[in-house]
């Protein structure tokens, strides 16, 4: 065959059948891009309206403003960030910037970093501990969402509130069984999502770019760490724990606990205050949940890897402690996993506190207990419960068997606390398998335990 | 450009779109995406084209933009002063898509251009961003090393 008969031949190729209904396709691809930004918007209006108290309290932590009688070390560190002396009045203080700034607990960072888009940001300070890694930046333009990493491209933790532009903002990151790595790297995505109070009509969505850039973290924070033993047994809910030691920085503290190997449930989350013995109190100040342990690391009788975490105490001298337990939650021992069985709706080891389940299609089937979206978006599991649980009952990190799964954890809307959803994407096949984040737990309590 | 008329224009032009992007890309499935990622994107920017005697053109550089995007994935682009290193004889006997495959991409651009997806020299130029005299010397060049004598006519719009 000829190149000139090729070329014929190659101008009456028609096209494959896949490519029928390419435009249907693209208005449908159009379509679903657009409801992923209204959940965006939502997903943001819901964290504006959830964290609207923290903001009242944030709009005087974040514009990071400075009370005049300091002391002068304290006013001495500050006259060394560029640009605060003009900042300082006697309005309010952050408690974590000021124990941090008094301590020579900052690292000061340089640089200005701009988006094509237009948005200008500016890191001033650095302050990391193995709990929490705070930022304090600037930027003239849109909200940011921002992500840690580590040198391997790890998540570190998550910044649970959306900083927006103008004043200075602290971006925390309250890390998960994480350690401070030798890098931090900060990347903040920016986009139009308006101020907290406007409508959802205000602002686009639009994306205007991120910004990276990587900070090689200051050695002091790890000299300034100090321990203190503490090595109390006790008794809590049958089973048997002991507050090993303290982990003081001025930024996060944390306790560290172990469980006796003879223990029938390891302890999933724990919530505490701390008390000296001038009845102040210590708690913790982060958006994020003040106690977690992970079952992937927990050791029988030894230390727990997890994140019991409180504010303060770093510069204080106290002679007693006394820890106050408020709620706890508990994973039986060798649980076996829960077992859903979607081409009989049967469940093995269901936790208790879900009355209900089923699997949710796409093409908006109804349930005994509930109508679902006729647009069939909430695909995926449905759980039902009828008791307030304290948190997501369900581990989100899942082994190689849901590897073709994003795990997403999302309610309908409107928000119904009583139904989750565990979203999966792909073909389930007939059995889906997941583990339980705790199968029993205690709320409005208060158990006090001498530390020392 | 209304979304009706978009509609309506893409469906006319598919085929076109489909044999330039099978033969920048070599692949049915890589033709099939690109024209699949081609024609989403000229959705969301058509009530930006104002003339729609500039359609052809315009969808041929959202056409190449994704192939070339494709390419750069694949990391097998080559420039103009690195034509392959094989024999005429070799380069001769290779079946059309083939040879395609293997000319210099600002050549296989303009040739796809030209006489597949059916522009004019001065739209092909626009879309390339080169002179038209450029755009006519690589045209040439192009059909030269694929022993094709094709007329201005011959896959136009």
């Amino acid at each position: 065959m000829t190149r000139a008969q090729e070329w014929a031949d190659l101008l009456a190729l028609e096209p494959p059948a896949r490519l029928m209904d390419t435009v249907d396709r693209a208005l449908r691809r159009r379509e679903q891009e657009q409801e992923k930004k209204n959940r965006r918007k939502a997903l943001l209006a819901r964290w504006n309206r959830r964290l609207a108290p923290a903001y009242a309290l944030a709009g005087a932590v974040c514009a990071f403003v400075l009370v005049v009688n300091l002391s002068v070390p304290f006013a001495l560190a500050c006259g060394q960030l560029p640009g605060l002396k003009a900042a300082v009045t006697a309005v309010a203080f952050d408690p974590t910037l000021k124990a941090a700034l008094k301590s020579d607990y900052y690292q000061i960072l340089e640089g200005t970093y701009t988006t094509e888009e237009g948005v200008e940001f500016k890191p001033y300070c650095l302050m990391a501990s193995d709990q929490r890694v705070s930022l304090l930046c600037a930027f003239n333009k849109g909200v940011a969402e921002p992500i840690l990493t580590d040198e391997a491209g790890e998540q570190l933790g998550y910044c649970t509130f959306y900083p927006e532009s103008g004043d200075m903002v602290l971006s925390n990151f309250d890390l998960i069984d994480q350690e401070l790595p030798e890098k931090l790297t900060f990347t903040y995505s920016f986009f139009d999502g308006g101020r907290v109070g406007e409508p959802l009509s205000a602002h686009t969505g639009e994306e205007w770019g991120e910004i990276t850039f990587t900070v090689p973290v200051d050695e002091r924070f790890r000299r300034a760490k100090r321990e203190v033993a503490l090595g109390t047994t006790f008794t809590l809910d049958g089973q048997t724990l002991t507050a090993e030691k303290l982990i003081l920085t001025p930024i996060a503290s944390q306790i560290v606990f172990s469980g006796d190997e003879n223990n029938t449930a390891d302890l999933k989350s724990l919530s505490f205050y701390l008390e000296d013995e001038k009845g102040r109190q210590y708690t913790w100040t982060g958006t994020m949940s003040q106690g977690s342990g992970n079952p992937h690391f927990a050791q029988d009788g030894g230390e727990f890897v997890g994140n019991y975490r409180f504010s303060g105490l770093y510069d204080v001298d106290f002679e007693h402690l006394t820890l106050h337990i408020t709620a706890t939650q508990w994973l039986t021992r060798d649980r076996p996993d829960t077992v859903l069985h979607l081409d009989t709706g049967k469940a093995k080891h269901l936790p208790e506190y879900v009355q209900d389940w089923w699997w949710e299609d796409g093409s908006g089937t109804e349930s005994a207990l509930h109508e679902v979206d006729p647009l069939g978006a909430w695909r995926g599991l449905h759980f039902y419960t009828n008791v307030d649980l304290p948190s997501i009952p369900f581990v989100a990190d899942f082994d190689n068997d849901f590897s073709k799964r994003t795990p997403s954890w999302d309610t309908p809307d409107p928000p119904n606390p009583l139904h989750f959803i565990e979203k999966v994407e792909g073909d389930p096949g007939d059995t889906i398998t997941f583990r339980v984040h705790y199968d029993s737990y205690t709320t409005g309590r208060d158990v006090a335990i001498e530390l020392k | 450009m209304t979304e009706q008329d978009y509609c309506r224009k893409v469906e006319e032009v598919k085929p076109r779109l489909y044999r330039t992007a099978l033969a920048y890309l070599g692949s049915e499935s890589a033709a099939i995406d690109a024209v699949d990622e081609a024609v989403y994107k000229g959705l969301l920017s058509c009530p930006r084209l104002r003339r729609e005697g500039a359609f052809p053109s315009w969808m041929g550089r959202i056409l190449m933009n994704v192939c070339n995007d494709e390419l750069r994935r694949r990391k097998r682009e080559t420039t103009v002063e690195t034509f392959p290193e094989m024999a005429r004889e070799d380069f001769d006997a290779l079946p059309l898509m083939e040879a395609l495959g293997k000319l210099p991409a600002p050549l296989r651009q303009v040739v796809t251009l030209r006489h597949l997806t059916g522009l004019t020299l001065a739209e092909t130029a626009k879309v390339l961003s080169i002179p038209q005299g450029t755009a006519a010397s690589q045209e040439r060049r192009a059909l030269q090393l694929l022993r094709l004598e094709l007329s201005e006519e011959e896959g136009a719009i």
